[in-house]
């Protein structure tokens, strides 16, 4: 096998736009930096995340259920849910996949008032119901859930 | 450096070994995998101008024509002092249909090109070449787009809505009071009456509606699937075998004729006997075939009026508003922090204002 290395996931393959007040106030208003914690690796952008009370910190969203969240590390202090968009140096920086312990690491996410595309968020083995769960709560938060363009797979000739 | 190698000119580029910053590569130009087909023969086809009027709405995204009717009538025998039966007047009718819109939108941020390395070359990437790709893939979804209109308004008889919420019209329902008929089956291996027979007969039938509503027709195009086309061609080629020929091409002995579109060659004959041409579409999007493979569409090719009218609306936009419409709409953002964003919007809408000038043909 030869070597062979795939280009990372870009920012806006996930964020589809944010409050202009975060920019045009310079503060940071719809991203903030959260601890991550967990097992094997994550993508540094656009994996779904929720908090956990028990590690204090954020762990990849599965199947938890979103509305026993009722205090988390964001600013706002309950907000339950994040979407990762780079590493902890900042918005789209994406070199590795994150190794993941019970030892946080730290991540740039999204929070509140923003977009993301439905189509980038990196959903892994989450069922279709708990995605949609996800993307309430997501919206709860101010963040809109912008769908993907279907795939156009086109073909000249189909035997 | 730049080394001539056979027929490539290749550019030599150094770059880091990947693991080992103090080793070198040689980077060259890349390979495109990507898919890049662009099947547009019905765009090509049912676009023509000969074949699709197009109509720009000024200030509205209601499509309304008037319909005017004419309807024979025979004397009658009288005596002298008599007059005559009295003729009937014709009514018009107004028919109204809405245009709804559709759209893609595109986003490309700074952080995309952060520290990223342009593909084939050691140059960084720029938003530029993210914001080309994207450009191309919004406006081949434009292109996708209005071919699968064209093959829903042939196939069908129906606009496209493509999950909006425009109402739906089933054009030979809504103007002529019933839906398509079921497609006519024709059977190459048949003798009652044999294919060519069958498919002359249906011919006549487009010509008996043509001049009905006033129109000539210069030819027929039959765009068929490949079962249906591939039992067209064998039958063609056993009517020349023992004989003479009589025309050109020698379809036995002599390679199918091919129609270049785009970046893809269709095949194609002329069936003298038959009095059509067929063509062969076999092209998929979203994994289905836009012509099933034992269907098949006869055509008219008119003269004196369009089959298809295709009606463009306004953006409903501070600029464009009241105003005549265009083909299609783009918006672009640029902002410091955010990058680019872009909209691409098209307001259209097929319609057949002759339903009947299409028939569905499927094998046996």
């Amino acid at each position: 096998m030869p070597l062979q290395y795939e280009g990372r996931k870009h920012l806006s393959d996930v964020e589809a736009g944010y409050f202009s007040f975060g920019t045009t106030s310079a503060v940071e208003y719809s991203f903030a930096t959260v601890g991550v914690e967990g097992t094997g690796t994550m993508e540094p952008i656009g994996t779904p995340l929720v908090y956990d009370a028990t590690a204090s910190a954020f762990v990849p969203y599965l199947a938890q259920d979103i509305s026993a969240v009722t205090a988390s590390s964001l600013p706002d202090g309950v907000s339950p849910v994040a979407v990762s968009m780079g590493e902890a140096t900042g918005l789209g920086v994406n070199t590795a996949d994150i190794s993941l312990s019970s030892t946080p690491v730290d991540v740039k996410v999204m929070w509140r008032a923003g977009a993301v595309k439905d189509g980038g968020i990196e959903w892994g083995s989450v069922t279709a119901p708990n995605q949609a769960l996800f993307r309430q709560a997501l919206e709860a938060q101010g963040i809109a859930v912008v769908e993907s363009a279907a795939d156009a797979n086109p073909e000249f000739y189909t035997a | 450096m730049t080394t001539e190698m056979n027929q490539f000119d290749i550019t030599k580029q150094l770059v880091a070994a990947q693991g080992n910053g103090f080793q070198l590569n040689d980077m060259t130009t890349q390979v495109n995998m990507g898919n890049m087909a662009q099947p547009s023969l019905l765009t090509a086809i049912m676009g023509a101008a000969s074949v699709t009027g197009k109509e720009y709405l000024d200030g509205t995204n209601i499509f309304e024509y008037d319909e005017t009717n004419y309807t024979p009538a025979t004397m009658n025998g009288k005596d002298f002092s008599q007059k005559g039966k009295r003729l009937s007047t014709d009514k018009p009718r107004n028919r109204f249909f809405e245009v709804g819109s559709k759209g893609i939108s595109l986003n490309v941020s700074p952080k995309d090109v952060n520290r990223r390395r342009r593909p084939g070359s050691t140059e960084h990437l720029a938003l530029e070449d993210i914001l080309n790709e994207q450009i191309m893939k919004a406006e081949g979804a434009v292109a996708f787009e209005e071919e699968l209109e064209s093959a829903q308004i042939l196939t069908q008889g129906t606009n496209r809505t493509a999950g909006g919420p425009t109402p739906s019209y089933d054009f030979h329902d809504d103007i002529l009071g019933s839906s398509r008929p079921a497609a006519t089956t024709i059977n190459f291996a048949g003798t009652a009456p044999v294919a060519s027979t069958a498919i002359r007969n249906q011919t006549k039938v487009l010509r008996n509606r043509a001049a009905k509503y006033g129109l000539q027709v210069t030819g027929f195009d039959v765009i068929a699937g490949d079962d249906f086309f591939n039992a067209a061609y064998e039958y063609e080629k056993k009517i020349s075998i023992a004989r003479d020929l009589r025309q050109q091409l020698d379809l036995v002995s002599q390679a199918v004729p091919v129609l270049v579109n785009g970046s893809f060659q269709y095949d194609n004959f002329d069936s003298p006997v038959s009095g059509v041409r067929y063509i062969n579409y076999s092209a998929s999007l979203a994994g289905s075939k836009l012509i099933a493979d034992d269907a098949a569409y006869l055509i008219p090719r008119l003269s004196g009026d369009v089959l298809v009218r295709k009606v463009y609306a306004p953006a409903q936009t501070t600029t464009y508003v009241n105003t005549v419409a265009q083909e299609l709409y783009a918006w672009f953002y640029q902002d410091e922090f955010e990058g680019v964003t872009g909209f691409y919007e098209q307001n259209s809408l097929m319609t057949l204002p002759r339903p009947d000038l299409i028939i569905s043909l499927v094998l046996a």
